[in-house]
């Protein structure tokens, strides 16, 4: 298994130097340049165009530019943004990426959460109405038009009930002296899933001495909720409690209209993947063993089934540094999605490359979790 | 920079702190003065920080006329020195920036110093980029100081109103004390104006109405009244004879132009500021804001392009908000390429231009959201509007029109395989393929050749795509359609606004046949847009002039008219361009849509709601008043 | 008697064809018998009926000067404009004054073309390379994973943008595009998860030991199995596809000139998707068509469940 990961990782560095490299060419083929935006002002006259040019480094050779972008990579030295002159790319990153991540994180998360169980509940429940209606409501708000929702979310919820504001990420008016900047609340409220979701996984191991499923069930609940009581006081005390929650006040209605739309797709996935096994013969077998039928729906088939699920899931994770480009447009959330778009419309390239690297290096990395996920989930499978 | 002079008959001040919210639709890119004038000169860096620097001269809103906001007075004549020309502008006594220093003739004298300073072989002003070319312009050599409150402006020829009056005279002032040593540095390193660029103007003191306090990047920024600010209940009245008065009790001032208070009154304007603070949220999509304004989260939104159908209509019906109209200050038009057959035949042209019926499309189509324009200036700019030119096709019926269009193209020998005809002119069967009402048949068109006898080739007409404007898509279909009952072989091509202007400024030369685009035109005092568009030194590529017009005889007025001593000397010759224009239709003007904005009557007040362009160009908004 | 004289001897290619056309039938009644599956077709063929009606109800009944999905304008309604339902249009018109069932119909060709075209090449590339991934390990998953990682995260709008520059981007090439992008990219890898499962089990191991080749088996035994997911897969795509087409046009990055999300999106930008209830013929036909379509897919693939997969019929 090892061998197996070290020779992915190798295969990892290789894919993401042709990424690079595809990109590259992909950008110097888009016609034209940054510089031919300022031509529709006749203010500008050609030689300040010339000028900023020459400084954005776009009048070398095309071989010198990809020399220069390739060692600034691998010395990771993102560059200069054109549009945002002279922010540095990171600069810029770093203000976006945690707001995206963390919407994004937490609409996946509460995604699967929601698919996933409805996902072997409709399954199990083959044929019948629960079936439907279930499979129909999330085949409705997936292929709803999610600008109409987000728009019909925004009505009800911040006109008529007056609950949210119609976007934005924070309140304006309470963040006047804050002591901390959103993106450290953001890296934070980050760090505080990250860890939540860490102990909930490491439930799993801490109870396994516990012999009967039903209380140990119920002692992986209650190290949870321990840990969401813990991180609740600690936010409580830290004084910057408040700003953590307008800024997760503020992200309801996003996280809502993400999650509504997306557990359609991992709820159907699932459902399809355990029917698959449904009819196995060692489901038979445990049928005929006189399990229960919970029993043999989770521990039997369900992890058999969770094969694609979970692949979907996890390469999907990969995309949250990318955001989404309606939603943040519809709720004023301005993301990597909407700072990727503006970045190739205007061919801010070094912008464009940075956001794809983040991208591309989760993504990758998240793929050879799912590749080694598989052993574990399927013991058939092995390396 | 402009600055407006905005008075408002003030009632008091109010002693609570008073909050406006204003709702933008993108976030601020930077805060340095450098590159707000410079590469990142976005209209909504200047709504937010328009207000917080100064220039010697500016023109106000909503008469356009040009003032003296920090100098005192207005400028001397031009007189010869040496073989240059030397004018002297005075500055008023008693302005301070916020550090409590006042301003004086170092920081004049040295903002164009900054600006003239050679770096690796060309100007600091060209370096920089954006507007700063413009208020320094190349003529002039120097500037220097006569005294404290004097600064002497050296050129190598006498300017005219683009070098001068609209140029140099309309720079914005920054502080010495403050950017000297970062000026310095910056000269020590490779890349002098990036270094100018990159520094962050934490303190920078200023002297403007409102002063940036915090930028939360994309949610919101915040401005903050300036105690010190040196308008502050200045008083400027307009009069209708074209006079004004300012008077400013505060420095002691009192300056009267144009024939001073002649006449009744047009505007009177007291600057404040009025509002304590003002907070600019960011929305990113216009239904977000139009809720928030329908909640009264917000008092009004900025946007140049202005409000949909859909939205007037549903804000029209929301208690407590007002729409108001204003006519903007731009068009949107049709170029042909006169380098290319058969656009280079001036009948050709014209008979296009006949062809296309503006109110048709105006009226009927888009029920009256167009407003059809035909002079190269707006007729929204009663000074510089000719109203008389002349209009192809102008009152004729569709069937007239197509007959005329024939007519003309005829007459310079065009010919078809099977001519136009129109049947039933001005019925509901009117067409043109079918049978006469005395019993022949008449065939589609086709064939149209031109005067050499060769087929006319395919012609593409490039236009927004649909997503991108509507409107303009519509109008480039219903011209496709025109032209092609007439047998004249174009394809209208709807694509991106990228892939337009990536062809028609193509490295090597323009290259295209027909597009429609738009321009927003500048500063509506100074028409200079009537020089870059189409005088012949711009036609080269990546140049302004993409249809090619070469004229001689325009080229003289334009040159003239940039020269122009005074807007008086240059009213005619501008008339003159615009009837030449007309007449030899380079572009094709088509409309444009009247800016409607709304706002919140009972959170904010306004000191006057008709202006060229919308009141989203009342700022720096020291003259509006909060309700709340 | 003669055996070679009582029996007759049929040719090969007959035989076949008469055990396909039994197994279409059998096939048939199956998919019938889901109910679900006949109603999603129903859908289909409505939506087909829409397509075809359109050029014969212009060619007869509609003037084109008003109904034109494009350039038609009823002068009849000037100022009122959109004006809602009524005889004369069945939907009501748009904000400058189309037909909107005009429209509706007309774009459902264009809908068919890109979402179906696109997600039959993504579908069909996707569970093929799924499938021989999973089969053969070593190299070629090596290979194919790592090239479904390059595409998923490829520029997919900085590509459209030097395509769009340098051909005229139809919907047949746009459908292209994206069909050969998807099927490159992150199903390959959903797909080839479940075809591993399929692979470990223990009767692939008896058709090796029996002799089968690796053709057979995977075409035979893995790709049957993993079928189910297919089809849905044609959803997400039908949906995927549709989606991005009305996104990349709301950001004008298209060249298209109608379609579904260009509808939606003429009355977002002109202000009327915030009116729910007073407009909404301009929003409610365009989203439920999109829904029906997608929602359609679904019911054939459910439908087909049984068909693909004998485990799942009722003995």
């Amino acid at each position: 298994m090892l061998r197996y990961i070290g020779w992915r990782i190798a295969q990892i560095f290789v894919t993401f130097f042709l990424f690079l490299t595809m990109v590259f060419l992909i950008f110097q083929a888009m016609p034209g340049d940054y510089t031919k935006q300022f031509i529709m002002n006749p203010k500008i006259p050609p030689e300040a165009r010339q000028a900023l040019a020459e400084r954005l480094g776009l009048t070398g050779s095309v071989w010198d530019q990809y020399l220069h972008y390739v060692r600034n990579v691998f010395t990771g030295n993102l560059g200069i943004s054109f549009q945002h002159y002279p922010r540095e790319v990171w600069d810029v990153i770093k203000e976006r990426l945690p707001r995206t991540a963390v919407l994004f994180l937490v609409a996946d998360l509460l995604a699967f959460a929601l698919g996933y169980p409805l996902g072997k509940y409709i399954a199990w429940r083959r044929g019948r109405i629960s079936d439907y209606v279930v499979t129909v409501t999330g085949v409705l708000f997936y292929t709803i038009f999610t600008p109409l929702l987000a728009i019909i979310l925004l009505f009800v919820f911040s006109n008529v009930l007056g609950w949210f504001r119609s976007g934005g990420f924070l309140t304006p008016s309470l963040w006047l002296r804050p002591p901390v900047s959103p993106q450290t609340v953001f890296l934070l409220l980050t760090a505080t899933i990250c860890g939540l979701l860490g102990l909930w996984a490491g439930s799993y191991f801490l109870t396994r001495r516990i012999g009967h499923p039903r209380p140990r069930a119920w002692a992986r609940r209650g190290l949870v909720a321990l840990g969401l009581g813990l991180a609740g006081i600690a936010w409580g005390y830290s004084g910057i409690g408040s700003y953590a929650w307008d800024i997760v006040w503020h992200m309801f209605l996003p996280v809502l209209a993400v999650t509504l739309i997306s557990f359609g797709g991992t709820m159907l996935l699932m459902r399809d993947s355990m029917l698959e096994v449904i009819r196995e013969d060692y489901i038979t077998t445990a049928k005929a063993k006189g399990l229960p039928e919970k029993v043999i729906r989770d521990k039997h088939a369900a992890r058999t089934a969770l094969l694609p699920t979970i692949t979907n899931f996890t390469i999907g994770l990969g995309f949250i540094v990318s955001g989404g480009i309606v939603t943040e447009t519809m709720f004023s959330w301005k993301g990597m999605g909407l700072t990727y778009l503006e970045a190739v419309l205007q061919q801010d390239f070094p912008l464009a490359m940075g956001c794809l690297t983040f991208t591309g290096i989760l993504v990758l990395l998240l793929h050879l979790v799912v590749d080694v996920l598989y052993a574990f989930l399927d013991p058939r499978i092995s390396y | 920079m402009r600055k407006f002079f905005l008075v408002f008959a003030a009632l008091g001040f109010v002693a609570a702190a008073q909050v406006l919210n204003i709702g933008i639709f993108e976030d601020l890119t930077t805060t340095n003065i450098w590159a707000r004038i410079g590469p990142d000169a976005t209209v909504w860096n200047t709504y937010v920080l328009g207000g917080s620097h100064g220039a010697l001269y500016g023109s106000v809103a909503p008469t356009w006329t040009w003032l003296p906001s920090l100098a005192d007075g207005f400028p001397s004549e031009f007189v010869e020195e040496n073989g240059k020309w030397v004018a002297t502008v005075k500055i008023r006594k008693g302005i301070t920036w916020t550090d409590g220093t006042p301003l004086t003739a170092d920081d004049v004298v040295f903002t164009f110093n900054v600006l003239l300073t050679e770096v690796g072989g060309q100007r600091m002003a060209i370096a920089l980029g954006g507007n700063w070319p413009s208020y320094c312009p190349d003529t002039l050599l120097a500037v220097e100081k006569v005294d404290d409150y004097t600064v002497k402006f050296v050129y190598a020829e006498e300017p005219g109103l683009g070098e001068w009056t609209f140029g140099a005279l309309g720079c914005p002032i920054v502080q010495k004390a403050y950017w000297e040593p970062k000026f310095q540095a910056a000269l020590q390193t490779d890349d002098p104006a990036a270094s100018l660029l990159a520094v962050v103007p934490e303190g920078e003191p200023i002297l403007g109405g409102y002063r940036l306090v915090r930028w939360e990047p994309g949610a919101f920024a915040q401005v903050d009244k300036n105690p010190t600010y040196y308008a502050t209940g200045e008083s400027l009245t307009l009069y209708e004879g074209g006079g004004a008065v300012i008077d400013n009790p505060r420095l002691g001032y009192h300056f009267e132009a144009y024939g001073g208070a002649t006449g009744p009154v047009l505007h009177e304007l007291v600057e404040g500021p009025y509002v304590d603070s003002i907070i600019y949220p960011i929305y990113l999509n216009q239904d977000a804001a139009v809720l928030a304004l329908q909640k009264g989260e917000i008092a009004m939104f900025l946007n140049p392009l202005g409000l949909a159908k859909g939205f007037e209509d549903r804000l029209k019906a929301t208690p407590g908000v007002t729409i108001i109209s204003n006519p903007p200050w731009g068009f949107r038009y049709l170029a042909f390429n006169m380098r290319r057959e058969p656009m280079s035949y001036k009948a050709f042209r014209v008979a296009v231009a006949t062809l296309i019926d503006r109110e048709y499309v105006a009226e009927s189509v888009f029920q009256g959201i167009i407003t059809p324009m035909y002079s190269a200036v707006p007729e929204s700019n009663p000074f510089w509007h000719n109203p008389d030119v002349k209009i192809y096709g102008k009152g004729l019926t569709h069937a007239q029109r197509v007959e005329e269009a024939v007519r003309i193209l005829k007459e310079a020998g065009f010919s078809w395989d099977a001519e136009p005809k129109v049947i039933n002119p001005g019925t509901r069967n009117e067409a043109v393929v079918g049978v006469l009402p005395d019993g022949t048949q008449v065939p589609a068109p086709k064939g149209f050749k031109l005067p050499d006898g060769r087929y006319c080739p395919e012609i593409e007409l490039l236009a927004p795509s649909a997503g991108y404007d509507p409107l303009r898509a519509t109008f480039a279909l219903y011209i496709e359609q025109w032209m092609k009952e007439l047998a004249i072989p174009v394809k209208a091509n709807l694509t991106g606004f990228n892939v337009i202007v990536n062809k028609v400024w193509a490295p090597d030369g323009f290259n295209f046949d027909m597009y429609i685009l738009g321009w927003s035109l500048g500063n509506p005092a100074f028409p200079d847009y009537l020089y870059y568009f189409w005088h012949s030194s711009q036609d080269v590529p990546d140049g302004f002039n993409t249809p090619g017009y070469r004229n001689p005889e325009y080229d003289a007025l334009a040159e003239a008219f940039l020269k122009a001593k005074s807007v008086e000397e240059a009213r005619p010759l501008v008339f003159k361009m615009q009837e030449m224009l007309a007449e030899d239709v380079p572009y094709v003007i088509l409309f444009d849509t009247p800016i409607k904005e709304a706002y919140r009557a009972d959170e904010i007040e306004f000191p006057y709601t008709e202006v060229l362009g919308g009141i989203q160009f009342v700022w720096p908004l020291t003259t509006v008043k909060a309700l709340k | 008697m003669l055996i070679s004289e009582k029996v007759k001897i049929e040719p090969l290619w007959k035989i076949r064809l008469r055990l396909a056309i039994r197994s279409l039938r059998r096939n048939w009644a199956l998919f019938w018998e889901s109910r679900i599956g006949p109603l999603g077709l129903g859908i289909i063929l409505f939506f087909v009926l829409l397509m075809i009606a359109h050029p014969i109800l212009m060619a007869t009944v509609w003037d084109p000067r008003v109904y034109d999905p494009i350039v038609g304008f009823d002068r009849a309604l000037v100022g009122r404009h959109p004006a809602p339902p009524s005889w004369a249009h069945p939907l009501g018109t748009d904000p400058i004054g189309r037909d909107v069932l005009s429209q509706l119909m007309w774009s459902t060709r264009s809908e068919f073309a890109l979402g179906v075209t696109s997600a039959l090449i993504t579908v069909v590339i996707g569970t093929l390379i799924g499938a021989i991934c999973a089969y053969f390990g070593g190299v070629i998953d090596t290979i194919f994973m790592r090239l479904a990682d390059l595409v998923m995260l490829f520029p997919f709008i900085a590509l459209l943008m030097v395509l769009r520059s340098v051909i005229h981007l139809d919907l047949w090439r746009l459908a292209l595009v994206m069909g050969i992008l998807s099927g490159f990219g992150g199903i390959t890898i959903t797909l080839k998860a479940q075809a591993l499962t399929v692979k470990v089990k223990p009767y692939i191991e008896a058709a090796k030991v029996a002799g089968g080749s690796a053709f057979h088996i995977i075409r035979h035994h893995i790709i049957p199995n993993i079928m189910p997911l297919s089809f849905l897969y044609m959803m997400f795509n039908v949906t995927g596809a549709v989606f991005t087409e009305a996104v990349l046009s709301y950001f004008g990055l298209l060249d298209i000139r109608m379609s579904w999300g260009i509808m939606i999106h003429t009355a977002e930008s002109a202000g009327y998707l915030g009116a729910f209830g007073q407009y909404w013929w301009l929003w409610a036909p365009p989203g439920a068509a999109i829904t029906l379509l997608c929602f359609a897919f679904y019911l054939v693939g459910r439908g087909l469940d049984t068909v693909v997969n004998p485990r799942l019929r009722k003995r």
